[in-house]
């Protein structure tokens, strides 16, 4: 894991200059230009190649402002880098081994590394690499959760217009609250 | 020196928790073992985040990385994190024959003789087929199109009262809406001296004279040893097996069949593309288990359906996307665009169960740790193909696109984990006896879902329950 010299894990190290507002002077993801609001999360701005590499896979999985022609947030605005440096998953230890897999996969297809190609190159190197390490599978629920989870932000769920968790739907027409179908059984249970 | 007490329970759920009480109420002093941690209402949350389902959940990859399985960690075990629905198992369950011709439930167990136990755990758990209007516009939105295929499609029975339809049903009710074993049998037990160690994980057990000691690790780490009379395991059809071959040089005469026979309940998910036009199914109104369940090709396949509601996170778990064309990928630009496009109003998701034989296994590695693989037969592929065909069916009968789930088309069932222990009279076919006595070690049971000898038809909770209130009553009877 990247340290600073204060040995602060890379992590804690953007959390408490964040604190101090020095974070905003980071090149953050963000959508059109947008100022960065009360509600914006505080996502891990990608500085190595390791992380540069990462946000184009997290881009390629829920493509962001950046490459959605329709100019909408994706796993990259919704903090996908946050969820994969996080001390509790498993990605950081084998960080290194995994961009070496995208890497690998992008210069034998196209002679560049994985940071450097387009969407649709970058699509055919994920795939590449999912056919060398089925494990990748694993990776990209993992950065589909940072959108469609949304713990970090809930730009995924506003994105999908999903109202989030409350306190139920009992007054809300949940329900057709009319038969649907003939049933077979009287209880429930077949015999 | 070891401490020593009548019984001793390896897991907390349905498996566990019932003989816990049961032998309770017999006058016999029970500890049971839980590797989770009592977790209660004011501890759940509204989310699917990884670390916090990682905090309920012990989740475990095959081997080949297509198909993954979880196993509830916290007291109460499944009966606290599944979605609800309480089914009996239909009598041609008991009947199933596999295509070696073995009939893989033994004589002495029918649905005849099932019911009493059914009727034990419904009348505790306060399960009721739900009304029409407390079925989900999902659910309501399934019947309909088999309505319109003039087949039937049945309310479902679940152990809740006055749901809100949050929709959050497998990470913990957090409005103790869903009657567990934390609120019936667990206290229950407790009252009658029964004590449950949380946060204590069974590694292995061996032979004692007048019974068995039970090596554990618990909360903070040490090795303890506990020797009971009798030992039951019930944690879980993944952890079961693999304590039992950890221990098969404490006991040499295991049948070979320990963690063979793994069978997932013939669980394959689909969703479905709804046409435009319809009423929007809201997806994410609604409990997970979308509150019906269709019947109407058990007869021909031995298949039935039920829909589910799905909160947003359901596109990182499952790989949803479409057979050709755009969308055929389970992420990238056009399937966050069908997404976007048709969720929460027209993607609705189904799942199959049907009467499989057994084919997958679990094992361990050299130091101890539990594998799971199923293997992708000719046999499963034919039986997914007869399931697709049946959704297709219903699919193109109401104008609707079906969707796959995983890249090969076929999203191995996580929760429905059966028979690495099963049940049966012939050592060399079955770990247990009909009542789940292992064979060859008198006082070791084991009475959790592995050892329910195949697949159950529908949701396989509430057999797994009345089975263990049934061997428990063996046990309280015999032992």
């Amino acid at each position: 894991m990247t340290t600073n010299p204060n040995n602060f894990s890379r992590r804690e190290f953007i959390i408490k200059i964040g604190k101090f507002s020095l974070v905003l002077t980071l090149p953050l993801p963000a959508c059109g230009g947008k100022k960065k609001t009360e509600n914006a999360p505080v996502c891990l701005a990608a500085l190595t190649h390791d992380e540069k590499t990462f946000s184009a896979l997290a881009d390629t999985i829920v493509p962001g402002c950046q490459t959605d022609p329709s100019g909408a947030p994706g796993a990259v605005e919704a903090c996908a880098l946050n969820l994969i440096y996080d001390d509790k998953m498993p990605i950081v230890e084998v960080a290194t081994l995994l961009v070496s897999l995208l890497d690998g996969a992008a210069r034998d297809l196209y002679q560049r590394d994985f940071v450097d190609l387009n969407l649709e190159e970058r699509t055919q190197a994920v795939l590449e690499s999912e056919k060398r390490l089925p494990l990748l599978s694993w990776l990209l629920k993992l950065i589909r959760s940072a959108f469609y989870v949304g713990y970090f932000s809930d730009i995924g769920l506003k994105y999908l217009g999903y109202p989030g968790p409350n306190l139920g739907y009992v007054n809300l027409g949940f329900s057709f609250g009319e038969k649907m179908s003939e049933e077979l059984t009287p209880d429930g249970n077949l015999p | 020196m070891a401490e020593k007490v009548d019984v001793v329970i390896v897991g907390s759920g349905f498996g566990g928790g019932i003989p816990a009480l049961r032998l309770a109420e017999d006058g016999r002093k029970v500890v049971c073992l839980e590797w989770g941690k009592r977790n209660t209402a004011k501890d759940f949350l509204q989310s699917w985040d990884p670390r916090y389902l990682a905090t309920l959940y012990n989740v475990l990859n095959s081997r080949d990385f297509t198909m993954w399985v979880r196993r509830a960690r916290t007291l109460g075990g499944g009966s606290v994190l599944f979605s609800g629905a309480c089914l009996r198992s239909p009598r041609e369950v008991f009947d199933y024959v596999d295509l070696t011709g073995y009939k893989v439930w033994p004589d002495e167990i029918t649905r005849e003789v099932m019911n009493p136990f059914y009727d034990l755990v419904e009348a505790k758990l306060k399960i009721r087929q739900v009304r029409w209007d407390e079925v989900p516009k999902a659910g309501g939105t399934f019947a309909k199109m088999l309505a319109n295929l003039g087949k039937t499609c049945d309310r479902t029975c679940f152990d809740y009262e006055n749901c809100l339809q949050c929709g959050f049903c497998e990470a913990g009710c957090t409005y103790s809406r869903k009657i567990t074993l934390l609120d019936t049998y667990i206290p229950e037990a407790e009252s009658l001296g029964a004590e449950f160690r949380t946060e204590c994980e069974a590694f292995d057990l061996e032979k004692e004279p007048g019974g068995y000691r039970v090596r554990y690790q618990d909360r903070y780490g040490n090795w303890q040893e506990i020797e009971g009379g009798l030992v039951i395991l019930a944690a879980s059809a993944i952890e079961t097996p693999c304590i039992l071959l950890r221990s098969r040089a404490h006991l040499p005469n295991l049948s070979s069949q320990v963690g063979k026979n793994y069978n997932n309940n013939g669980d394959i998910a689909f969703y479905f593309l709804l046409p435009e036009g319809w009423p929007s199914a809201e997806l994410y109104k609604g409990r997970t288990n979308a509150a019906v369940m269709c019947y109407a090709f058990w007869a021909e396949h031995r298949i039935t359906f039920h829909p589910g509601c799905n909160p947003p996170g359901i596109f990182s778990a499952v790989e949803i996307h479409r057979r050709a064309g755009p969308g055929s990928l389970p992420w990238g630009l056009e399937h966050k665009q069908m997404v976007k496009k048709y969720y929460p109003d027209r993607m609705l998701g189904v799942l199959a169960i049907g009467l499989i034989d057994s084919v997958g296994e679990v094992g361990i590695t050299e130091d101890g740790r539990p594998w799971v693989d199923i293997p992708m037969t000719a046999y499963l592929q034919n039986y997914i193909s007869r399931v697709e065909g049946v959704m297709q069916t219903i699919a193109e009968g109401n104008g609707a696109e079906l969707l796959y789930t995983a890249l090969d088309g076929y999203e191995h069932g996580d929760a429905h984990c059966l028979a690495t222990c099963r049940m049966g009279r012939d050592p060399a076919r079955s770990v247990c006896d009909p009542y789940g006595e292992v064979h060859s070690y008198p006082g070791l049971f084991v009475s959790d879902g592995s050892t329910i000898p195949a697949g159950t038809g529908v949701n396989p909770a509430l057999t797994i329950a009345a089975n263990a209130e049934r061997i428990a009553d063996y046990i309280v009877k015999n032992r």
